[in-house]
This record gives C-alpha cells, sequence and structure tokens, in this order.
C-alpha cells in the first residue's frame, strides 16, 4: 500500500471514531470514556508505527537546543503563572490529592498525551508531502478537540465562543507548533511540553485563578511564542551559514519590532483582562459627551480607598440594580458624609439631572485616567450581535 | 560564482523565514485582538477574570432547590427570621462560588406531632465526579426526649456514594415533635440540629 493511502485510512479512523465518541460513547459510556479514548490513542500510534515505521530519534545539536529553549519557556510560564496568582489569587484544585487519586486521575490523559506524540512524531518524519502532513495534524486537532467538548452541549453563542477560545483555538496552536517541533526536536521536546502544561493541574494543590480570558490567551500566544523562539535555531540548521559566508551575512539576530509587538500583547491582555489596577472599557452611550463618547474606550484605575476619590471626577461604577448588571462611567458630583460612611452621587456630562443611585466604595470600580477614540466600536458591535441573539 | 550562488539562496531562504515570522505574528496579533474584543462584549463589566474551571474540568457540588417546607400542626418562626429554611452563601467572593454553603432554618414547635419538612438537592454540576456522605449529629437529651429528626437521600456509610456529573440527589429533612409524648417539658428547650454533607472527588 502507498504511504499516501496508508496516511489517509489512519486520519479517517480519527474521524471516525471521533464521529462515535460524539454520538455514541459520550451518551452511553461517558463514565469509560478517558479509557477507551487512551485505548483508542494507544492502537492508532501501535497502526501508524506499523504503517510507517518509526525512526529512531538522532542525537542533533538542533534537538537539544529545542528541547533547552522548550524547558527554558514552560519554567519561565509556571514562574510567571504562580507569581501573578499571588495578585489574582489561586483555586484550590479541583482533583483530589491523595497518591492513589492522582495516579488514577493521570494514567489516562498521561497515556493519551504520550501515544500522541509517537504518533505524531512517526507521522512528521514519514513523509516530506505537505498536503498529507497537514492532513495528518489536522487529525491529530480534532482528535484531542472532540473528546474534550461536547458538542451536543453547545447552545448558543455565549458557549460556542467560550469553547473556541479556551479549547478549539489552544489546541490548533499547539498541534501546529508541536508537529513543527516534532519534526526538527523530535518527540522528547513535544512529550515534555504537554506533561508539564497539561498535567500539572492534577498534581499540584492550587491553581492561579486566570479565568476564560488569560487562559484562552494562554493556550493560543504560548505556542506561538514558542515556535518563534525556537524558529531562528530550525533557520540555522536548515540554513546554515558556511563559513566562508558567515562573516559577510551576519545580520542583526534581535529585531525591536519583536519586542515591541510582545511588550503590546502583554499591556494590551493586562488591559482587557480586568485583573490589574489598570482596566480597558468601551463606552455604550453619549451620556457623557463631549468628555467621552459612544465607541471610545476608557482606562480606568482600580480604586481600593475612600480618600483617593474627589468631586469632579469621572468614575466607573457598577450598578447597584442586580438587574441590570453593567458599568457605568460618569462623573461624581456630590460626596455626602453619612453614619455608615460616604455616600456618592454621580451624573452624565450631558444628562440633565443626577443618576438615581447612591454609591458606596464598593460599588465604585475606580476613576478614569485617560481615553482612546473609536476603539470601543468592535467591542459595542459584537456585545449587540449577542444580545440579539 | 558558487559561492555567489550560495549566498543567493541563503538570503532567498531567509527572506522566506523572515514571512513566517512575520505571518505568525500577525496571526497573534489578530487572535488576541479578536478574542479580546470578544470577551470584552460578552462581559457587560468585564469581570472576565476568576473561574472555576480548570482545563474543561469544573468542580460543583452545591445546594438547590429548597422546597417551602410543609408543616403539620405549629411550627412557627422561632424569632431569628431564619422561617423558611434557607441556602447561605458562605463566600462571596465569584472564584468561590457555590463551593461553600450551609442551610439553616429555626422553627418553633408546640405541641406532640408537630412536624416540618423540606427537600433540598444536592447537585453535582460540575464534570467531576462526587463521593458524598451524609453525617447527621444526633440529639442529645433532653431535646432527644422529644424530638426526632432525620436527613434522608445520602449514605450515611463511611463509603458514601456516587454523585456523577450532572446528576443530583434530593435530602428530605424532617423535624418532629414525637408524638408519643405524654409528659411535656416546663420550659423552653433549644435543640441544635446540624448535619453535614462531605463532597470529595469519586
Amino acid at each position: 500500500m502507498k504511504l499516501n493511502n496508508k496516511i489517509t485510512i489512519l486520519c479517517l479512523i480519527i474521524y471516525g471514531y471521533v464521529l462515535i465518541y460524539q454520538t455514541f460513547i459520550l451518551s452511553h459510556l461517558l463514565r469509560y470514556s478517558d479509557f477507551i479514548n487512551a485505548a483508542m490513542m494507544i492502537i492508532l500510534t501501535a497502526l501508524a508505527i506499523i504503517f510507517l515505521g518509526y525512526k529512531k530519534d538522532n542525537p542533533r545539536e538542533l534537538k537539544f537546543e529545542i528541547m533547552q529553549k522548550t524547558i527554558f519557556l514552560v519554567v519561565t510560564f509556571f514562574l510567571i503563572s504562580y507569581a501573578l496568582g499571588l495578585v489574582i489569587g489561586f483555586n484550590r484544585n479541583a482533583y483530589s490529592l491523595k497518591p492513589f487519586m492522582i495516579l488514577r486521575n493521570i494514567i489516562c490523559p498521561l497515556t493519551i498525551l504520550i501515544s500522541m506524540e509517537i504518533y505524531r512524531y512517526v507521522l512528521v518524519n514519514s513523509t516530506n508531502n505537505k498536503k498529507l502532513l497537514y492532513f495528518g495534524v489536522f487529525s491529530l486537532f480534532i482528535f484531542e478537540t472532540f473528546i474534550s467538548i461536547r458538542v451536543s452541549g453547545l447552545s448558543g453563542l455565549l458557549p460556542i465562543f467560550t469553547v473556541v477560545t479556551t479549547q478549539v483555538l489552544p489546541y490548533l496552536a499547539k498541534n501546529v507548533v508541536l508537529s513543527i517541533l516534532a519534526k526538527h526536536g523530535g518527540m522528547k521536546p513535544c512529550i515534555f511540553y504537554r506533561i508539564l502544561m497539561e498535567m500539572y493541574i492534577y498534581v499540584l494543590p492550587i491553581i492561579p485563578n486566570f479565568g476564560d480570558y488569560i487562559t484562552s490567551m494562554v493556550g493560543i500566544c504560548f505556542p506561538i511564542i514558542l515556535y518563534i523562539s525556537v524558529l531562528g535555531n530550525i533557520n540555522e540548521y536548515v540554513n546554515p551559514i558556511t563559513n566562508m559566508m558567515d562573516t559577510r551575512l551576519l545580520k542583526q539576530k534581535y529585531n525591536p519590532f519583536d519586542y515591541a509587538t510582545f511588550a503590546f500583547l502583554v499591556i494590551f491582555i493586562t488591559l482587557i483582562s480586568g485583573l490589574f489596577p489598570f482596566t480597558l472599557v468601551a463606552i455604550g452611550s453619549d451620556s457623557m459627551s463631549p468628555v467621552i463618547s459612544k465607541g471610545d474606550a476608557i482606562v480606568y484605575q482600580k480604586v481600593v480607598s475612600e480618600k483617593k476619590l474627589k468631586e469632579g471626577q469621572i468614575v466607573v461604577y457598577k450598578n447597584p440594580n442586580p438587574d441590570k448588571d453593567t458599568l457605568i462611567v460618569h462623573r461624581l458630583v456630590r460626596i455626602e458624609k453619612t453614619k455608615d460612611g460616604y455616600v456618592y452621587r454621580t451624573k452624565g456630562d450631558s444628562n440633565n439631572g443626577e443618576d438615581n443611585v447612591d454609591l458606596t466604595i464598593k460599588d465604585i470600580k475606580g476613576t478614569v485616567c485617560f481615553k482612546i477614540k473609536y476603539i470601543g466600536y468592535p467591542t459595542l458591535f459584537i456585545s449587540s450581535l449577542f444580545k440579539k441573539k | 560564482m558558487e559561492e555567489k550562488e550560495q549566498i543567493q539562496q541563503h538570503e532567498k531562504q531567509e527572506e522566506k523565514n523572515k514571512n513566517r515570522k512575520g505571518w505568525g505574528i500577525l496571526i497573534l496579533l489578530f487572535l488576541v485582538v479578536a478574542i479580546s474584543i470578544g470577551y470584552a462584549a460578552l462581559s457587560s463589566n468585564l469581570n472576565i477574570g476568576g473561574s472555576s474551571k480548570i482545563k474543561g474540568q469544573t468542580w460543583d457540588v452545591h445546594f438547590e432547590n429548597i422546597s417551602t417546607p410543609t408543616k403539620v400542626g405549629y411550627c412557627t418562626d422561632n424569632g431569628t427570621g431564619e422561617f423558611p429554611a434557607k441556602i447561605n452563601e458562605l463566600t462571596t467572593t465569584p472564584s468561590d462560588k457555590k463551593d461553600d454553603q450551609n442551610i439553616s432554618f429555626s422553627i418553633g414547635m408546640k405541641q406532640p406531632a408537630d412536624k416540618y419538612t423540606f427537600t433540598v438537592q444536592v447537585k453535582n454540576s460540575g464534570t467531576i465526579d462526587a463521593n458524598v456522605k451524609l453525617n447527621v449529629t444526633q440529639l442529645t437529651t433532653p431535646a432527644s426526649n422529644y424530638l426526632n429528626w432525620s436527613v434522608t437521600g445520602i449514605s450515611t456509610s463511611s463509603q458514601g456514594e456516587l454523585l456523577t456529573a450532572g446528576s443530583s440527589k434530593t435530602v428530605t429533612v424532617v423535624v418532629e415533635y414525637k408524638s408519643t409524648v405524654t409528659q411535656l417539658p416546663t420550659s423552653d428547650i433549644t435543640a441544635t440540629l446540624a448535619a453535614t454533607i462531605n463532597a470529595t472527588q469519586a
């Protein structure tokens, strides 16, 4: 049988299994789904080795460099995450941490992980046909995605958006990058990367409380950052500078654009996440025009103390009415001292009267630092689409 | 000539690689901005930090759907405002939502055969199976001479029982003034009734 046909058959087996998993296994054999997935992945890996052959890992300097960079980035990730956890808080681990339970929780995901990476290594090193490689890598992505979600349970734009951003896109980024790593660096960096990035949730007692947004950002950005960081090493190996050329072809290795991009991403994600002192908010009405108009975005600094609030400041507050779960950006017009503390009254600059709420310090989220014109429009547009649904 | 050709080839390859890197960065920027706009639009108060989700798995065992109590005879508010029974959230931070709860109630009973019953569901809304175990504190004298109380619906054995992800069990709480009592107490008796449901990963 031709190599193309073998790879195609393997991919079709994966697609067929995923279909059976979603339509039958999830509804009738849910309790055994982890074991079934692990068994399936072992069978697929065995078939891949039989059909495509297993080429032994040849030690190369490139593999060592890729492994080094992977270890460095993953360790850095953990240091930064747990340092951030000191600021944003931690969640208790949902899993039992008794040794037997850890083993029980880990056995199936670890089996799937290792089998997948062996399968990936065998696949990417069996052919140089790009279309076949894309098809094969895509099938791995489909497998990993569709054993992690229940398609029938996705109803509504919000759950679909959450699943796409926290699982589908991160799995896609990870599978593409790991396939490149497997081709040039062997399977060890891939296995190492996945064990550290996916198994820690079963063994550590506390997990940083990131939430869906940061989780999706990390899941998508981290593999791409890993790819960018090893790209230079891969290029040097694939396209080496010989002794005759190196003195003439030494170019600047570090591009300032890369650092600027990285800085922009960090600042942007930090502002949007709302987990840090400064937060970005889109403005949905003209109640504060002409100072702040609909479609603008403002950056506000979180307020923790009543001493920081003064009349005339533009503040961001949460509507105390539980039926109206919105943030409002208006000007502080009056501060009254009562026996229970301070009460704040606000008003939109273009409104006729004061807002009909008495606010306390708990309701006030922060004070506006500056505005950015127009960048809030995409958010307002998407928000209106969600509300229509 | 050969060296010139090599240099040209090398430069071509470098150009290709620069393009790849550029595309990688562009795709990354686009995804970050697009997803950020989506999340900002989803959350009207931008509270998009804090979640009990971990890689798609959630732990969420909690009380819900507490019923209106059924009363037989004389059962009234004991003056504490906790009649009928209600579910109390013990933490207010979003990350611990529904993690710590208790149910409180306070009733006054006057005569034999007075009875107060309510039900509450113990729901496993997470994706991790739970093992639940009920511990019921027995009444002590003198209250035990006059009252029966029971909490049923979940096993009290040391092994507990399984509460699979997505399922729930109904717990029934009954407090009863024993109908067999013939000699009434001479003064008010206060009884503290306590039961805990212990939930761990199955």
